[in-house]
């Protein structure tokens, strides 16, 4: 599959990403042993199309951002297939993984923390070219003034001689997102964003992305846990509980009608911006999320789910089920089986 | 480095930085004057070398804070003919020639001089010359000192010869009657009065004026010919005083500067840099190699650093360089790969660390441009601090006997001050010149280094 020498990938599959079961495990030592593992991702099969946004949803802790980790090798999974671009990487040795990283972008939650604090924007937004050795000095510079001014960092020239720590949180998120895309990778993980900056400029930023993305068809692994701007960014959105995806399926259709219970109680939970409702009590799922080191048996949603059904949910492990619609729904409730 | 410019705003580090600055001019002075070579081979030389120098001789500089002048130390040598020293040459039959020395000098110290010596050389096939030496006081007493026929190198240890002490004892017995309850000195009686201060130490006092020694060489063959060279030594000798050897303290010290200065930076900064980058591979690659870096460094830290440096300094014979590099090598797996073990624990978990795995840098890289660059600002004025233990390390390890036997140092001085009971016998100054160059030196990397620590941890400054 690799192309000797000019090291780009011949092959294209139509999946820019394909998890077949993944697990990852982390391990918790206690003193010279194992004692246990945490399974942050616990059999993950999902699919990510070429060109498409996909949102990753969930609550804190459910595995998201290591499940997106996963996906550019940056996380070894424990078992299973991660197949970028038709490559499975986790075969793969860490020079075959660097060569493949420049085909993906991550973005990080936190910009004040994400870039370098002793470089200057130039140098942060240029390293990822001077790592995979991508043109001479001239090139790099007109890709790294490119690459700002697609972000609206502008003028560049102006931006590029700045610190971190001159830049306000949407600038520096800018600058992220340049470095993210500065060796033209086809996939961009975007890890929550826009989660610490202001309201304000969470649009805008959004905004900038789509843009990007269109300009660049670019597929973004989009990394959430706010419903609302997931309705407004995502093509389909995935739900992840405990490790698990429990819903996967076009946003809209997703949005409208969920159809796993914990999905209901998420998008329950979306505040309304009408003041009229602030009395109303809304349904909240009852108790917390499982501990990951020792998760319920069966369905792991079983012990807050409202439907739960005894001797079913508690036992065995729901399969993945697609429904007409092309979504897919981990639960009972929707097995009509033999 | 821009940012070392506010180092000027802090008065304290003004302060600092000019002491460093004068120890930086003085040491390329040094370098740029005195060999090393020339340095070692003047320190070694022995007391040969040194003939024409004062022994224990106060630093010159003292005469200006106290109103009793001390003596310089004179020296006239007919090799070096002037208005005070005058050489007649008559001949006085087939092979007889008769040369009269003739030295004047004034002497107006206060105190009487340490020592008074002559110096011959001749030049003769068979027959030596027969000298006839005498003193002339001011007053025009003539005191005759001795007759001697002399080798082609020779001398005349004035004040410490025995004969001529009695001699002079008795006739000073015999002018004043009386016989003083004390072996007078020959410097005394040569340049003091001949009156009843004489019986008195205490009471003695210079007599101030115009001295002549006369030599008066009888050679026997036409072609002999002598040089006379009287040394009369002073009590207070160069900047920082003579030692027991008659050495000029002042080599050792000024060599001593740049040494101190090399020694300690260079320790400081290797240390420190060999320390940070074995904490940042140990936290970059956790497991095994950070195990085994880990354990070595306990290792380190429960071995004993003087014994060890004792113990190789007395099987080897080492050199300050080599001292250098047992010091680094036995500080390099130190404490401070634990500080900055933990400080890396801490960087690698930042984002950014993992953007630039993300983008597919190597491990070298992170260690060498995300995670190093990030701990030197907190370094820097810790390694500045720590300069100065470094000198006074040397110096420690120069007084504990552990030290180069050749390079001048500061510390060596204190030893041989040390060691030949400097202070027992009120030769404080020995000892604290090369003290205070120490405690400046450390002074000025402290100020330096506690102001960097202010720049460089703004932090600080609110506190």
């Amino acid at each position: 599959m690799l192309v000797a020498g000019e090291g780009e990938w011949m092959n294209t599959s139509e999946n820019i990403v394909e998890l077949d079961d993944v697990r990852v495990y982390f391990p918790v030592r206690r003193f010279l042993s194992v004692a246990g593992y945490v399974r942050a991702v616990d059999g993950v099969s999902v699919v990510i199309n070429r060109g498409e946004t996909l949102a990753l949803v969930g609550e804190s802790g459910s595995g998201k951002t290591t499940l997106g980790k996963s996906t550019i090798g940056l996380v070894k999974p424990t078992s299973g297939k991660v197949l970028f671009d038709g490559v499975n990487i986790a075969e793969l040795d860490e020079k075959q993984l660097k060569k493949l990283r420049r085909k993906a972008g991550v973005i990080f939650q936190d910009p004040y923390s994400s870039i370098n604090p002793g470089f200057t924007v130039y140098r942060a937004v240029e390293e990822p070219l001077v790592i995979n050795r991508i043109g001479d000095s001239k090139e790099r510079r007109e890709r790294v003034f490119r690459a700002l001014s697609d972000v609206k960092l502008n003028p560049p020239e102006f931006f590029a001689s700045k610190y971190p720590h001159m830049l306000s949180g949407g600038q520096r998120q800018r600058v992220a997102i340049a470095r993210a895309i500065i060796s033209n990778p086809e996939f961009i993980v975007a890890d929550e964003p826009v989660t610490m900056l202001d309201a304000s400029i969470r649009v805008e930023i959004l905004l900038l992305l789509r843009e990007i993305q269109q300009k660049h068809g670019l597929t973004i692994l989009y990394i959430t846990h706010d419903m609302a701007t997931a309705k407004y960014f995502s093509d389909r959105l995935a739900v992840m509980y405990a490790g698990n995806i429990v819903e996967v399926g076009p946003t809209k259709l997703v949005l409208k009608d969920p159809k796993h219970p914990y999905t209901q109680a998420l998008i329950e939970a979306v505040p309304e911006p009408d003041p009229r409702n602030r009395l109303g009590l809304r349904k909240v799922v009852p108790g917390e999320p499982p501990n990951p080191a020792n998760p319920p048996s069966g369905c792991k949603f079983h012990p807050r789910c409202p439907q739960f059904i005894k001797g079913k949910c508690d036992l065995q492990q729901p399969n993945s089920l697609k429904l007409a619609d092309g979504r897919e729904v981990s639960c009972f409730l929707y097995d009509r089986g033999p | 480095m821009m940012r070392l410019k506010p180092l000027l705003r802090y008065k304290s580090s003004l302060v600092g930085v000019g002491i460093l600055c004068f120890l930086i001019i003085l040491s390329v002075y040094t370098v740029a004057t005195l060999p090393f070579e020339e340095a070692a081979r003047l320190w070694r030389a022995g007391e040969l070398t040194w003939l024409d120098n004062p022994r224990n001789a106060l630093p010159a500089w003292v005469n200006f804070f106290s109103p009793t002048k001390l003596p310089e130390t004179l020296i006239l040598n007919t090799q070096k003919p002037g208005p005070d020293v005058i050489k007649v040459s008559v001949r006085a039959g087939e092979n007889i020639k008769i040369s009269r020395v003739e030295m004047n000098f004034r002497y107006g110290f206060d105190d009487f001089p340490s020592e008074i010596n002559l110096f011959f050389t001749s030049t003769y096939r068979t027959s030596p010359p027969q000298l006839t030496i005498s003193w002339t006081k001011p007053d025009g007493t003539q005191i005759p000192l001795r007759r001697m026929t002399i080798a082609r190198e020779d001398r005349f240890y004035i004040s410490s010869d025995t004969v001529l002490s009695t001699e002079l004892n008795q006739l000073m017995e015999n002018r004043l009657g009386r016989k003083p309850a004390y072996t007078v000195p020959t410097s005394t009686i040569l340049f003091g009065p001949f009156d009843e201060t004489l019986l008195n130490p205490e009471s003695v006092k210079v007599v101030k004026g115009d001295y002549r020694l006369s030599v008066e060489g009888l050679l026997f063959e036409p072609e002999a010919d002598f040089d006379v060279k009287l040394v009369v030594y002073g009590k207070v000798y160069g900047w920082a005083g003579t030692d027991h050897l008659r050495r000029d303290i002042g080599i050792a010290l000024l060599w001593g500067t740049p040494i101190a200065l090399l020694f300690g930076v260079s320790a400081a900064v290797s240390i420190a840099l060999i320390q940070m980058t074995i904490g940042a591979v140990s936290a970059w690659f956790r497991g095994g190699v950070d195990t085994v870096m880990q354990r070595i460094t306990e290792v380190f830290l429960v071995l004993p650093f003087l014994p060890v440096l004792i113990m190789v300094s007395t099987l080897y014979k080492v050199n300050i360089w080599v001292i250098l590099l047992i010091v680094v090598f036995l500080s390099s797996f130190g404490p401070g790969v634990k500080n900055y073990r933990a400080l890396f624990l801490q960087l690698r978990e930042s984002p950014y660390i993992e953007a630039a795995r993300s983008y597919g840098a190597g491990d070298l890289r992170i260690v060498v441009i995300h995670l190093i660059p990030r701990v030197l600002p907190t370094m820097i004025p810790s390694v500045v601090l720590s300069a100065a233990d470094f000198v006074f390390l040397e110096a420690a390890l120069a007084i504990l006997g552990i030290g180069d036997p050749i390079t001048p140092t500061w510390g060596k001085v204190i030893q041989d001050a040390f060691y030949f009971g400097a202070l027992f016998k009120g030769h404080y100054y020995w000892v604290l010149i090369p003290s205070a160059l120490l405690a400046a030196t450390s002074i000025s990397f402290a100020l330096i280094g506690f102001a960097l620590d202010k720049i460089f941890n703004p932090r600080l400054k609110e506190v």
